[in-house]
């Protein structure tokens, strides 16, 4: 008995150690990002702030940081948005008509590919593409690069999905009579509802925190927080209570969708 | 009578033309300029000139000792940095496993544990930033408490400061995977194996092990294939330094391409590098089926 | 109610030659079976006339009018699939009313004609449910109601039957023609299951390996099957088929197998026959084991295995050294292994075929019932 007690003393306290070890930097990011500027620096570390105050967020609300948040989240829905529409589209294709030849073999190399390469490869020449044409710095640009390489990603978690449903129950419903397009709202969609949401919601996140790609492609007029982050620190008195503030607001989106998506994030896993 | 089939031929090529013409567009012509402009040797700062120089880059990439011990570096780092990520990964998930009974509490301490994850690597460089400059957080701490402070960022720890939080980051994945592969283990193995009067190791080794071996495998590629693409906590946190101390193969590409300009060079870099790359994870996508 | 001629239909998937040459009538409002072991073409048949497939060659005409090209949506067919393909996502009822909804009838006669087939389907009360919880019989009565609210041209059923129990299966044969009757439908119905094909169909079609072997009534199928393969099908316990070969004996001719000997002269067309080698059919319902009457053929065996299916009994039957007959004897017909029985049989009774499979020799006492019940 006395044996089983030590095991399970020692197996919780590991844990412990462990959540202490993921949660400090969150609490202490949250804990600065209430404090005053002078107050980060205090020794010993206030653990909580000295005097709580939102002085951070507003600047972040007033200034560059809500134009950051906002580019982030402009450039995130709409790449993400292009890439599950382009996605279930080729997806779909690739499921229903395996084609003979290049064609499939080919779109599923050059998928793979975009995955393994390092992002850095390709930003050498995708800036160099994006300059020429003047587009630096725009969101356009940046969507379009987004969409570009979340394509394959969501081409492939679609395919899945598509895979899984059975033909005859498209067939089915032309033979009740309905078009192509038709078959599609009615039948394929709602289908394959759920893939859809977990595509749309990895997309999201990988271009929501996406760093290289925003801060070589951004600028001036589109910032993304992330590229906006490392500019807080310029200067003499680096404002980490700012840094934190924005930290933060950065977080919250991808807390909610892993709170939300808790149940399946498991089962996504275990494909 | 039999006039043309061309119903049969009925793919529909209009779904496949926008996602094709994207990749094509953005990825594919811009690598193809790439290998283009890897064969000369362009430094727009210095003169629009491109100048052919055959395979010379690629040649003078692999001579390049910054470039080979930026690789070497990257080896430590990945090598040590995933396994640990993988082996805590691992214990924590059999611990959550084995000491935690309730579905709610396991729910709630799994969310919380993912929560790096989920963060961008810009942001939990950031986090992490504050915590271990030299008057940052934990040195702060460490004088309160009366110890010295530790140089994080000197050029002894830098590399392995950066693995840490890399660390920090991402065991949250082999610890999915390893839950999840754990959880799917019949238990009526582990009771009959108790019945047998089996010890704890046993267990382990014999019935939980076997059965994770194919999600760690897969767990490790993962990590591997994620950890050379890595640059933005390099970046944020140490920006390479000091000196090269914490300079990967990622970063001196980007510090090649777009601080010296040397694009032509930093093309062929990109090109052997991707290569390497690609061929890692070949090799080890193989022995990974083999475990299987 | 609408014709449908099928006119050398050939299809390849690959290298594989799914469908050869495949021509048939199927006459509006009748009964039409298309029989054929697993592989045989059936489903990739059924497609094309539903207009999910197009042929290689050949074309398929509803009433004259050349349909081969145009897509299932606008022909006005309906289809009940192998895995029933119902709509998970929406209730019965809204699976049923689908077809209707395509056409854009107003809900009063779209509630109306959904019940009127729910309920003669015995179905109503599942009108609420969703699909995923009820049961495989009442899955496939969905798909049925689905497939008959549309009153369409015709319908097609791809192996409706397989997944059912067999006791169901019973009660749904006779459901089918009841169905067919009321909604005065023509049916194409693909079937493994020669029985199907006898209680319910009107015409046959047997498939074997893309290739049409026979298309003919049920009985001109069952008595003057073309080749041994269509005889050997049809029929439960299949035909016995023996090979051996002709001699000729004197003025008289014999047939040889194993021990066995029996003289074939006066059987119709057997001088017409080919080549020595012949197959000699026999059904084992025409195999009379132990009794018999006088100008009976018969000859001495051994029990080998006596199964009793349902409440009719098959006996195997060694004779003539090697040989294994069947015979099917009605009710239980008590009989020891090893036993020495003797068996009989009406010279009228047997077939003789080619080598090639031909058919030479029917017997023609069969001819009354293939008039009788044709047409």
């Amino acid at each position: 008995m006395k044996k089983i007690n030590w095991g399970r003393f020692f197996g919780i306290l590991g844990l412990v150690v462990y959540g202490i070890f993921v949660l400090f930097p969150i609490y202490w990011t949250i804990n600065t990002s209430f404090k005053e500027v002078g107050d980060v620096y205090k020794v010993p570390p206030s653990f909580v702030p000295t005097k709580f105050t939102l002085e951070a967020y507003r600047f972040i609300f007033q200034g560059t940081g809500r134009l950051a948040l906002s580019n982030s989240l402009i450039v995130a829905i709409g790449a993400t948005l292009i890439a599950v529409v382009l996605g279930t589209m080729a997806s779909y294709a690739y499921s229903r008509y395996p084609f003979t030849g290049l064609t499939n073999e080919g779109a599923q190399f050059n998928l793979l590919t975009v995955r393994m390469f390092p992002p850095i490869a390709f930003l050498l020449p995708i800036f160099w593409l994006w300059k020429t044409l003047g587009l630096l710095d725009t969101h356009f640009a940046l969507i379009v690069t987004y969409s570009a390489f979340n394509l394959p990603l969501a081409v492939w978690l679609l395919k899945g999905f598509m895979d899984s449903l059975p033909r005859s129950i498209e067939e089915a419903s032309y033979v009740d009579g309905y078009s192509f397009w038709q078959t599609a709202r009615r039948v394929v969609l709602p289908l394959i509802g759920s893939g859809l949401a977990a595509t749309v919601a990895l997309c999201w996140i990988f271009i929501w925190n996406e760093f290289i790609i925003a801060y070589l492609l951004g600028g001036t007029d589109v910032i993304l927080y992330t590229a906006y982050l490392p500019a807080l620190r310029r200067g003499m008195r680096i404002m980490w209570n700012q840094i934190a503030a924005l930290s933060v607001l950065a977080i919250i989106p991808s807390v909610i969708i892993l709170v939300l998506f808790r149940k399946y994030l498991i089962k996504i896993y275990l494909r | 009578m039999i006039k043309a089939r061309s119903r049969k031929i009925k793919t529909p090529y209009y779904l496949i033309m926008p996602p094709q013409i994207l990749i094509w567009v953005v990825v594919i012509f811009p690598l193809l300029w790439a290998v283009y402009i890897s064969f000369h040797d362009w430094n727009p700062t210095i003169s629009p000139q491109r100048t052919f120089v055959g395979i010379g880059n690629y040649l003078n990439v692999l001579r390049d000792a910054r470039f080979l011990s930026a690789l070497g570096r990257m080896l430590y780092y990945s090598g040590l940095g995933v396994t640990i990520q993988l082996v805590l990964g691992t214990a924590i998930a059999l611990a959550i496993v084995e000491y935690i009974r309730s579905p709610r509490w396991r729910t709630t301490v799994l969310v919380l544990f993912l929560l790096p994850m989920m963060m961008a690597e810009a942001v939990a460089a950031q986090m992490w930033t504050l915590l271990i400059t030299d008057t940052g957080t934990i040195n702060n701490i460490l004088v309160w408490l009366g110890f010295s402070p530790v140089g994080w960022r000197a050029k002894e720890l830098a590399l392995t400061t950066i693995m840490i939080v890399d660390i920090w980051q991402w065991t949250a994945l082999p610890l999915l995977i390893a839950y999840a592969a754990r959880i799917s283990i019949p238990d009526g193995l582990y009771e009959s194996a108790r019945l047998d009067g089996a010890s704890k190791w046993l267990i382990l080794r014999k019935i939980t092990l076997p059965y994770m071996r194919v999600p760690l495998a897969i767990a490790f590629l993962l990590r591997f294939m994620d950890s050379y693409k890595f640059l933005d906590k390099v970046f944020i946190m140490t920006y390479g330094g000091p000196g090269t101390a914490t300079e990967l193969p990622t970063f001196y590409l980007y510090q090649t391409a777009f601080s010296y300009f040397k694009v032509g060079y930093g093309a062929a870099m990109s090109w052997i590098f991707g290569i390497i790359a690609v061929v890692a994870m070949f090799f080890f996508w193989r022995l990974a089926k083999r475990m299987a | 109610m609408i014709t449908v001629s099928i006119a050398g239909v050939s299809k390849r998937y690959g290298k594989k030659v799914a469908l050869q040459e495949v021509s048939a009538e199927i006459q509006g409002g009748s009964f039409f079976c298309i029989l054929g072991e697993p592989g045989a073409g059936k489903t990739t048949l059924l497609r094309i006339i539903a207009g999910l497939e197009v042929p290689d060659e050949g074309e398929i005409f509803f009433d004259g009018k050349d349909v081969t090209l145009l897509p299932a949506q606008k022909r006005d067919v309906a289809m009940v699939f192998q895995d029933f393909a119902l709509y998970p996502h929406m209730t019965v009822f809204e699976n049923i009313a689908s077809p209707l909804y395509a056409l854009k009838l107003d809900e009063e006669k779209i509630r109306e004609r959904v019940h009127r087939v729910a309920t003669f389907l015995k179905i109503e009360h599942l009108l609420e449910r969703s699909p995923l919880y009820i049961s495989g019989g009442e899955r496939q009565r969905v798909a049925i109601a689905r497939a008959l609210v549309k009153e369409p041209k015709i319908s097609l059923f791809d192996e409706p039957l397989v997944n059912l129990d067999f006791k169901i299966r019973e009660d749904m044969r006779a459901q089918f023609k009841l169905m067919q009757k009321e909604f005065n439908q023509t049916i194409v119905f693909a079937t493994p299951d020669p029985v199907d094909a006898m209680s319910m169909a009107d015409r046959v079609l047997v498939l074997h390996e893309g290739k049409v072997h026979q298309v003919a009534t049920v009985w001109e199928v069952y008595y003057r099957p073309v080749n041994t393969f269509v005889a050997a099908y049809l029929g439960f316990p299949p035909m016995n088929i023996i090979r051996g070969t002709l001699r000729q004996e004197g003025p008289k001719l014999f047939f040889f197998a194993s021990d066995l000997r029996i003289e074939v002269t006066g059987l119709p067309g057997i001088w017409e026959a080919k080549g020595e080698k012949v197959a000699l059919g026999v059904r084992p319902e025409h195999l009379i084991v132990g009794g018999g009457e006088k100008e009976m053929l018969s000859f001495d065996g051994e029990v080998l295995l006596s199964e009793v299916v349902g409440s009719d009994t098959i006996v195997h039957v060694r004779v003539g050294g090697e040989l294994v007959l069947r015979s099917f004897v009605p009710g239980i017909y008590r009989v020891a292994v090893g036993e020495r029985v003797k068996v009989s049989l009406n010279p009228g009774d047997l077939y003789i075929f080619q080598e090639s499979g031909e058919t030479i020799v029917f017997p023609r006492r069969h001819e009354s019932a293939v008039n009788t019940f044709e047409g």
